[in-house]
């Protein structure tokens, strides 16, 4: 079979809420994903909301495989026609990913009548808790999802996320929806999470409560200054919306460390903000992943660090000097903090996270080597804009690194212009150059018996 | 300073085909003194009576000025419903982009019906460049109008040029069988006294499709960028996809369309190689100079698809040897040259390309390296690398600038004197040091 064709998926009751299954029968074989969450009394869940999440859960995979995509339920109008410009987004942000655009063939949904609530994704980072805070009078509920970020196999750790996260819902005077799925059981078969579908993931989960909900709220990552490709971007976010829902992509105005000055002000966000994925230990934050640090070093320059005692461990500034930078998208969130702790005068602070940032910088300019070399020699005006301690730094790792080397190098290009090094010498080494060319001239002057070394020069490397 | 920005009532005035619509834009400053900024016209050719349902392209070009100032707006038309809420996203946008020189700013304004006539047309801007081509081309059977902005990339004072343009994007139009709707606006004489127009520009565009809102139901604006590379300009697709109303979409085109595509499309387009602009240096006697980056990107794209000798408003052969000598910096031109070079197949073409973007590829690195600049020799990775880059390093450095040089060499005299000593003399012929005698 040469298609990804997902079945009419099966809605049932439990006891805990409401559980959904889908079925799509695969060119690997049948593939299942789950999707439940905790509202027991659902309003029926109408087809053409269950169209919308199918297309946003399996367009990426169909378009991954190359295969076309069938949907058996009804999908709505507007997304099948926004279907064509996703597939242009990520396969002009991704070519070597998805290769090609697919044919997507589904039913037209008749319009439905969307829910009348507002819901705001929240999973208790800096990102949710500045959008809840943000929208706090409009919003009626906030959904949690079990299986994205927090691997459903950790179930003592889920039990400690939900229940503050419950606390910090109750502190908002919010419901919180916990919803649970093993959709990346699926979807890491084929696809990466963050850079390609955590965005699709959220919205066939949006689409699944469109009953209840009229519009659900995406808590943006990055400013409008950092569109780099992301599976939750502002570009395609939005275009996963069915007709009777519709997403929205927030708070792409503030910088994370102004998103983190917002919430510093609310009880639930100080005492239960969650920032980590690895959870090293089993621990809420562990204080000692990438995140966990420059969350940490964003509070330190704002003076707040005290107020959140949410991590594991006290911030290490030697680990986070070493910190190892994986992704572009981290560059600008280092510089705001290094921007604030400079400004609050944490010159200490400011000082490691550059250094940070300069590791990132040592490792692309070591992948750019080669252009490199071959464009120095002809580079432009850079060398003579470089600072003096940088190009004495040039040469001192060098003499470091292979003292003979860049003496053999210096004297290259040094030799090009014998009347300045004749100059050079005998300004600062005179004596040295009148004994060896007094030397030289009584040599010459010795009977040629005496002359036998002559033919001998002099090994470079000696002293 | 207090105050607020007042967009008077757009006012048409129509003469025959003949229409001017223009505002006012005065600055209040309260107890009933109010400056005049700006008034601001669009002069076009329309032969119905002209419409304009609100007053949302003069919000929308007035936005910059007002965002620079600090100054909330207020506007007497009144705008379509959901207006505000895209102002606030725009400005958002724009000051997240443009910086701090920039300040978000309340509006108000009375809130219009919709528009709801059902035989509004479809246009598309066009500037007779690549994207409005493949634009008109690819959505022919949907347009029923081209826009042409006068005044946009041209300044209005370039008489001579403007008419060129003009002419051949009105024999275009008429070739692709639509009407050319020619807008004349002094909007850039009004921008330009507040921001950058690479920052403003694309609000014009704005503005121009929403004071066509009760004509067009949509207007398509053919993308130069691609969903990968929308740099921040106001030409962006982010920005520029905000201009769309509540009653009027604003498409922006073909985003998943290479310019190298687009190029090899022109093909099925005699009228675009009769007429294509691509220039920006405005040259006063041919619509194309042929020998700037564009001019010359554009060329090299159109040879590789045989398509050089046949248009007629670019020079029929390029000059390779301009080619291999261009310096490239910006790296979203990086990008659209690799296109150019991966769809050229002659072996000559190509063995230029490839030099020319190594140079420009090593060009951005050392521009990386350099910007790193001093603080990058106090990282421990960095002596190894700077060990690997030594030996062009020095080079560089004894090229560019021999005193720093001299006074290295001189730091380490002890070490260096025996073979500095002996290559200069062995440079200067002088049998100093270890030459045998010739006698």
């Amino acid at each position: 079979m040469n298609a990804i064709t997902i079945l009419p998926p099966q809605i049932r009751s439990t006891s805990g809420g409401t559980e959904v299954i889908f079925v799509a029968r695969t060119p690997d074989g049948d593939a299942r994903v789950r999707v439940a969450h905790s509202l027991a009394d659902p309003p029926a869940i109408p087809p053409g909301m269950l169209g919308d999440a199918a297309m946003a859960l399996f367009l990426l995979p169909a378009m991954r495989l190359a295969v076309p995509l069938e949907i058996q339920s009804p999908v709505s109008a507007g997304l099948l026609e926004r279907a064509a410009v996703l597939q242009e987004i990520f396969g002009n942000w991704y070519p070597e990913t998805f290769k090609a655009a697919v044919t997507v063939r589904a039913p037209v949904a008749a319009a439905s009548t969307p829910g009348n609530a507002r819901g705001c994704f929240f999973s208790g980072g800096v990102d949710s808790f500045f959008s809840v805070l943000k929208h706090r009078a409009t919003l009626d509920r906030l959904v949690f999802v079990h299986g994205f970020d927090l691997p459903l196999s950790k179930t003592a750790l889920r039990q400690e996320v939900a229940s503050r996260l419950r606390a910090a819902a109750e502190t908002l005077k919010l419901p919180l929806l916990e919803v649970e799925t093993d959709v990346r059981e699926y979807s890491d078969r084929h696809l990466h999470w963050g850079s390609h579908f955590c965005g699709a993931a959220m919205a066939a989960v949006a689409h699944l409560l469109s009953p209840w909900l009229g519009e659900v709220i995406i808590p943006a990552t990055t400013t409008y200054a950092h569109l780099e490709p992301f599976g939750t971007h502002l570009y395609t976010d939005e275009r996963w919306a069915g007709d009777a829902l519709g997403i929205r992509h927030d708070g792409m105005e503030a910088r994370r460390i102004d998103k983190m000055r917002a919430i510093a002000t609310e009880d639930a966000a100080r005492c239960h903000l969650r920032v980590c994925w690895e959870n090293t230990g089993g621990q809420y934050n562990c204080g000692r992943c990438e995140k966990c640090l420059r969350t940490m070093a964003n509070l330190r320059a704002l003076g707040l660090l005290e107020a959140f005692p949410v991590f594991s461990e006290p911030l290490d500034l030697g680990r986070l000097a070493a910190m190892e930078v994986d992704h572009e998208l981290i560059i600008p969130f280092l510089d705001e903090t290094r921007e604030a702790a400079s400004a609050a005068g944490d010159e200490a602070l400011a000082g490691v996270v550059r250094r940070c940032q300069l590791n990132h910088e040592v490792r692309i300019l070591a992948r750019q080597l080669t252009p490199l070399r071959e464009a120095l020699p002809e580079a432009p005006e850079w060398i003579h804009k470089a600072a003096p301690r940088f190009r004495d730094a040039i040469l001192e790792a060098c003499w470091s690194q292979d003292p003979g080397w860049t003496r053999q190098e210096l004297s290259r290009h040094f030799a090009t212009d014998p009347d300045a090094a004749l100059n050079l010498l005998w300004k600062h080494d005179r004596w040295w150059l009148i004994r060896r060319t007094a030397f030289a001239w009584l040599r010459r002057r010795l009977p040629r018996r005496f002359r036998r070394s002559e033919a001998t020069p002099p090994p470079a490397d000696s002293p | 300073m207090p105050g607020k920005i007042v967009i008077t009532a757009p006012l048409i005035r129509q003469t025959g085909r003949h229409v001017i619509v223009s505002a006012d834009y005065l600055r209040d400053e309260g107890s009933g003194r109010s400056i005049l900024l700006h008034r601001a016209s669009f002069r076009f050719e329309w032969t119905k009576p002209f419409q304009l349902p609100g007053g949302e392209a003069f919000v929308t070009l007035g936005l910059v000025p007002a965002m620079r100032l600090g100054l909330p707006v207020f506007s007497e038309a009144p705008v379509a419903p959901g207006f505000a809420a895209q102002l606030e996203r725009l400005q958002d946008i724009m000051t997240v982009w443009f910086g701090g020189g920039l300040k978000t700013v309340g509006f108000t304004a009375p809130v219009r019906p919709l528009v709801t006539a059902r035989d509004r047309g479809t246009a598309a801007f066009f500037s007779g460049g690549v994207d409005s081509f493949h634009t008109a081309k690819t959505r022919r059977q949907e347009l029923t109008h081209l826009l042409f902005i006068d005044g946009f990339d041209i300044d209005l004072h370039q008489a001579t040029h403007r008419i060129m343009a003009r002419s051949h994007a009105e024999q275009a139009a008429s070739e692709l069988g639509l009407p050319l709707v020619i807008v004349e606006t002094d909007a850039r004489f009004f921008l330009d006294k507040y921001e950058n127009w690479h920052n403003a520009g694309g609000t014009v565009a704005g503005a121009i499709s929403q004071l066509f809102a009760a004509e067009f139901g949509r207007v398509h604006f053919g993308s130069s960028h691609v969903w990968r590379i929308d740099y921040r300009s106001s030409a962006s697709f982010l920005l520029v996809n905000q201009f769309g109303l509540a009653d009027q979409e604003f498409s922006v085109d073909a985003m998943g369309v290479s310019r190298q595509l687009k190029v090899a499309g022109l093909a099925e387009c005699p009228s675009a190689l009769r007429h294509l602009r691509v220039c920006w240096e405005m040259p006063a006697d041919r619509l194309n100079c042929g020998r700037c980056e564009k001019c010359l990107r554009t060329m090299v794209a159109l040879n590789a698809c045989g398509l050089l000798g046949a248009c007629r408003t670019l020079p029929p052969t390029i000059d390779w040897q301009q080619v291999s000598e261009m310096e490239i910096t910006k790296d979203y031109i990086l990008r659209m040259w690799n296109a150019v070079r991966s769809a050229t197949t002659e072996p000559e073409a190509r063995s230029v390309l490839d030099t020319m973007l190594r140079r420009a590829e090593a060009n951005v690195a050392a521009q990386r390296l350099w910007k790193a600049g001093k603080d990058l020799a106090e990282v421990p990775g960095w002596p190894v690398l700077a060990r690997k880059l030594g030996k062009p390093l020095l080079a560089t450095a004894w090229q560019r600038d021999r005193a720093w040089y001299l006074k290295k060499c001189r730091q380490h005299l002890k070490s260096l004197r025996e073979s500095l000593f002996a290559a200069a003399a062995r440079r200067a012929g002088a049998a100093i040091v270890g030459q045998p005698d010739p006698s």
